[in-house]
């Protein structure tokens, strides 16, 4: 709750592996795997956010924002609680952050395209 | 130190596992191309050197172990700093080891297993038998190598008799000339994983026959030489070196190519177990090193009880030490190696040995 809204954070966190790479990229490089977090977290974050909107639209709080507040702050709860489908959820403040992490690439640490642009340079 | 005695059998045995452990794990000496088993060589050899260095210093100190010898020599403060300072590399060094281990399984055989859980495997065994005490490690030693070396002739054999090895790929030697081959061995294999066994200077007062310790050492050393020596070649004439540079684990790839007569084929577990024996060993000496290392620094008097404690700060060390593992890679060969294998494992026992030289000569004189 700010200043009487209610307000609302997601923090998603993703692990995974690097399955397939169709670009020339030396994923040998750790900098190259960190834009590559960077670039997937964006792309996580861009879909939770089209997809909150999605909800807020509809007013239907398929996420359980409501039913966060209401174990947090239930007292304020009681008082929103009529009015939360209409009033407050299609206005909720939603902040999203989203980290990322590649964790390995599996058994070839470079991908074959790569080799082929070195060789060519 | 405990009252524990090992054969210089066992320890050349600890010697090869410990040598062959990580260092079959990963592209070898790659920079050097088709020449990396040149590279390979050429580091062993250098290596002599550096073992001779380590064996003139624990002559001069039979019954010590490196962490007191370094205070005889540097006087009380700088000693012990130093001697800290190699307890904490060992530590370090048994992390990275067990997180190549956990890295290895994760990506291999258990994708969706968390990190923590197959190293914390693998540490609770290395727990147990430190607990037990080096006669333990060597005795297990003993039976595991004879295991690993079955594994590793029957897959040459199989390599071999399904006609995949084609030696062109090693051609043309030495391309580029002596020096590239050179630069590679004296920064990169000559210290992983040759002189990387400086840990054993830890073991060598327990040796049951002290005269044999030298002979060991190189022997030992030689026969790892030349094992990763035939394995890169295996390697880089199965796959060729544009496949074995891109490879994070070249012997799996090498070993997955095998087939013969059409039913003889999946062999991966070969390379599991020796990767599973090697780094077991490998982790377990480093691992026992930083034990005795700390009792005698700290004045503890069973080291046992500190195999627990160490044993956590390895497990965690291994899981925190990098994000990824390209990042633990790039950490291995771009950082560790000018930072804590050129000064530990070159320059110091040099220094060392220098100053040794001088104190006992001053003794005899007198």
């Amino acid at each position: 709750m700010i200043k009487g809204k209610p307000y609302a954070s997601v923090h998603t966190r993703v692990e995974g592996d690097l399955g397939e790479v169709e670009v020339p990229v030396n994923t040998r490089q750790p900098a190259v795997i960190k834009k590559m977090e960077k670039a997937a977290g964006k792309e996580i974050k861009k879909e939770l956010q089209t997809a909150i909107k999605q909800a807020q639209t509809d007013k239907v709080d398929i996420f359980g924002f409501g039913e966060a507040l209401a174990r947090t702050r239930p007292h304020q709860w009681e008082k929103l609680k009529s009015e939360w489908d209409d009033v407050y959820f299609p206005k909720l403040d939603v902040d999203v952050t989203v980290e990322a992490y590649i964790r390995r690439t599996g058994l070839r640490n470079k991908s074959f395209l790569s080799s082929v642009k070195e060789k060519q340079n | 130190m405990e009252k524990a005695k090992i054969s210089a059998t066992q320890l050349f045995i600890l010697m090869v596992l410990f040598e062959l452990g990580s260092a079959l794990l990963v592209p070898l000496a790659m920079r050097a191309k088709q020449d990396a088993w040149l590279a390979i060589l050429i580091g062993m050899l250098c290596s002599f050197f550096f073992f001779l260095v380590y064996h003139k210093l624990y002559s001069y100190y039979p019954d010590l172990l490196p962490t007191e010898y370094m205070q005889k020599i540097l006087g009380k403060v700088l000693g012990t700093l130093l001697a800290f300072l190699y307890i904490v590399y060992f530590l370090y060094d048994a992390s990275r080891v067990l997180r190549d281990f956990g890295e290895m399984l994760l990506t291999f055989a258990y994708p969706d297993t968390p990190l923590f859980i197959a190293n914390a495997l693998l540490m609770l065994v290395i727990i147990y038998i430190t607990r037990k005490g080096i006669e333990a490690i060597a005795r297990s030693g003993e039976l595991l190598f004879i295991f690993m070396y079955f594994l590793a002739v029957a897959g040459f054999i199989l390599i071999i008799s399904s006609g995949l090895i084609d030696f062109k790929n090693l051609q043309p030697v030495l391309k580029e000339g002596i020096l590239p081959v050179a630069k590679v061995a004296l920064t990169e294999t000559l210290y992983f994983p040759f002189t990387e066994a400086i840990v054993f200077t830890m073991l060598l007062p327990y040796l049951s026959n002290p005269k044999k310790a030298s002979v060991t050492m190189l022997c030992a050393t030689g026969l790892s030489g030349i094992n990763l020596i035939i394995t890169m070649i295996i390697n880089i004439s199965v796959l060729g070196v544009d496949l074995t540079t891109r490879s994070q684990f070249p012997l799996l790839s090498t070993v997955q190519t095998i087939q013969v007569a059409d039913f003889l084929e999946r062999l991966d577990v070969f390379f599991m177990f020796a990767m599973v024996i090697g780094i077991y060993f490998k982790v377990s000496i480093l691992f026992y090193a930083s034990i005795i290392g700390t009792a005698t620094l700290f004045k503890i008097k069973s080291p046992s009880r500190l195999a627990y404690p160490l044993g956590i700060i390895i497990l965690f060390l291994s899981i925190t030490i990098a994000s990824n593992f390209q990042e633990h890679l790039y950490e291995g060969l771009h950082v560790a190696r000018f930072l804590l294998h050129m000064p530990l494992f070159a320059v110091v026992p040099m220094l060392l040995l220098l100053v040794a030289f001088f104190k006992n000569r001053k003794k005899q004189h007198r």
